[in-house]
């Protein structure tokens, strides 16, 4: 089955600056795809040639069955949701009216936006005007607004800017739900731990290069990293530490009572062995490595340096 | 369809904002402050003009002289209307989501026009209300007045499509409206240039005054050369701010 999205050997320069230098990348339905970058990494620009805001100097873009900056573009955006990195609307209209104007020029009817309003918790302001609203109410407007209509697609650049906790944790869920519902979302954020369990694919992106793309798993097999294994127990013995050690563990004390492991995947289950082994240990947790370790493996230490920043 | 509802919602925001009731009613104040003091000027000019073989009527005293006042006077005040058309949606950061709307580039320039032109319609639609009222105490001649609201229309929508061009071109609504009007002042310095001598440079200088084509339009004589010249003028501007806005879309 084609993806919804297919990106192929795409390069985009803005004058001198080269934006993004043969990055390929797809996303499949359901699929949850994030976008890791510095700032000017090339991730707002891989958006706007998703969305056909743009087109690319070479390469292919194929977006649901369709070249977005074809004949049927208008057909094809319905079906797009879209909140950009720095949302804006208009200050004097109220939130209702703003997502009804937005619904409208969708082709929908207006009353998709009064659920939507609901579950962003926004319907107790819906009737003010929106420059009276908090940067979390108009981040949630925007996330509003993208998911009008139901899309197929979903792109959303930093959604989780300037929203408290709780709301961090909305925009999450809906990102689960969204996914069960079989929608595809490609989005980037900064907030590398908030992300992590809410994506299904990384693609890791530094000054307009495609650094490293694949699951999570995949890619810390890829960059051997191994696991982290975090054990509780009794750990007054040190000489317990220096046979973990000995076997090629990394050994860090937490506690009296807790020890991480960083152990290479190709002696996990050794050191899995050995650990059981020992007596009055009571807890064993095994971690892949994190989005954070794995930004940090692929991500600006290996960026190329003779490329400049592009603007996303 | 789409068009509209960019229109209703570009002629509702022009509602919600204070500068846009402040002009109706600065210009209404100023042009019937005019009008009054044509009437004036008619009732004290009445016993000469009854002693002509075929004296000059009330459209010509009253009605024309207010309408060529009224450019003036929205030469001024058009550019304050237009600058925010689409600069303001650049800098309050609204355009990227109008750009990524299942739109097209024309739909939207066509939408925001059409709602600047509902709004100088309610404009021009309230000064053909001080001549028309004259209609209670004397006769009018509907043929000029009709050529004369025809082409206030079109000069009207003439300076809307260069003030929506001006401001697709910078993010600061100030900037568009100083421009508009600079260029507006320039086509009506052209005419004056025209006017010096009688080389062909200054036939073309002419032509392309805006003001002489209205001009022409307020002697009552309907020419189709001032309405292609309209026509065209207006069709520029609105491919020009289309090319602009297609050409940002791609290149930023």
């Amino acid at each position: 089955m084609t993806p919804p999205v297919r990106l192929e050997n795409l390069h985009k320069r803005y004058g001198r600056i080269q934006a993004l230098g043969g990055v390929s990348l797809s996303a499949r339905e359901g699929e949850v795809l994030g976008l890791l970058g510095h700032n000017g990494a090339g991730k707002t620009t891989l958006m706007k040639l998703v969305l056909g805001l743009t087109r690319p100097d070479s390469g292919r873009v194929e977006v649901l069955g369709r070249d977005p900056c074809g004949g049927d573009a208008r057909g094809l955006r319905r079906r797009i949701g879209y909140l950009p990195e720095s949302v804006g609307f208009y200050g004097e209209l109220t939130g209702r009216e703003v997502l009804r104007y937005f619904a409208r020029l969708k082709g929908i009817g207006r009353g998709a936006s009064e659920p939507l309003l609901e579950r962003l918790g926004l319907a107790p302001a819906a009737d003010r005007p929106v420059k009276g609203y908090s940067n979390g109410m108009r981040q949630r407007l925007g996330l509003a607004q993208a998911l009008l209509g139901e899309p197929a697609l979903l792109l959303l650049d930093e959604p989780t800017a300037g929203l408290d906790p709780d709301a961090t944790r909305d925009v999450y869920s809906m990102l689960d739900e969204l996914r069960r519902r079989g929608a595809t979302v490609i989005l980037s954020s900064h907030v590398l731990a908030g992300i992590e369990r809410h994506i299904d694919q990384a693609a890791i992106i530094g000054s307009g290069r495609l650094l490293a793309s694949g699951n999570l798993e995949e890619l810390g097999r890829r960059a051997g990293l191994g696991v982290t294994i975090r054990a509780g127990g009794d750990w007054a013995d040190e000489r317990r530490l220096a046979v973990l050690a000995e076997r090629g563990a990394l050994v860090r004390r937490r506690s009296a009572t807790e020890v991480e492991l960083r152990v290479p995947g190709a002696i996990k289950l050794e050191i899995l062995r050995v650990l059981l082994a020992f007596d009055g240990i009571r807890d064993v947790a095994v971690e892949p490595p994190s989005l954070e370790m794995l930004y940090d493996h692929y991500g600006p230490s290996t960026r190329p340096a003779e490329a400049p920043c592009a603007t996303s | 369809m789409m068009v509209f509802t960019l229109a209703a919602h570009e002629l509702r925001r022009l509602f919600l904002s204070p500068l846009a009731w402040a002009v109706l009613a600065v210009v209404q104040f100023i042009l019937a402050w005019m009008f009054l003091a044509q009437i004036e000027l008619f009732m004290q000019w009445q016993p000469l003009l009854q002693q002509l073989d075929s004296p000059r009527g009330l459209t010509d005293i009253v009605a024309v002289p207010l309408l060529g006042n009224a450019a003036i006077v929205l030469l001024l005040v058009v550019p304050l209307l237009t600058m925010r058309l689409i600069s303001d949606e650049r800098r309050g950061q609204t355009l990227s989501l109008l750009l990524s709307a299942p739109l097209t580039m024309t739909e939207i320039v066509l939408g925001k026009y059409l709602g600047l032109l509902a709004f100088l319609g309610i404009m021009l639609a309230l000064i053909a209300a001080m001549p028309l009222s004259l209609l209670l105490g004397g006769g009018l001649d509907f043929g000029l007045l009709a050529a004369g609201l025809l082409g206030l229309a079109l000069l009207l929508a003439s300076f809307a499509a260069l003030g929506l061009f001006m401001s697709a071109l910078t993010p600061q609504p100030t900037v568009a409206a100083v421009g508009t009007f600079g260029a507006l002042l320039l086509l009506w310095i052209l005419d004056w240039a025209g006017g010096l001598a009688e080389s062909g440079e200054s036939a073309a200088l002419r032509g392309l005054s805006l003001l002489r084509h209205y001009e022409s339009l307020l002697t009552g004589a309907v020419d189709s050369r001032d309405l292609a010249y309209f026509a065209l003028f207006i069709l520029a501007f609105l491919v020009l701010s289309i090319r602009r806005l297609d050409s940002d879309r791609l290149q930023n």
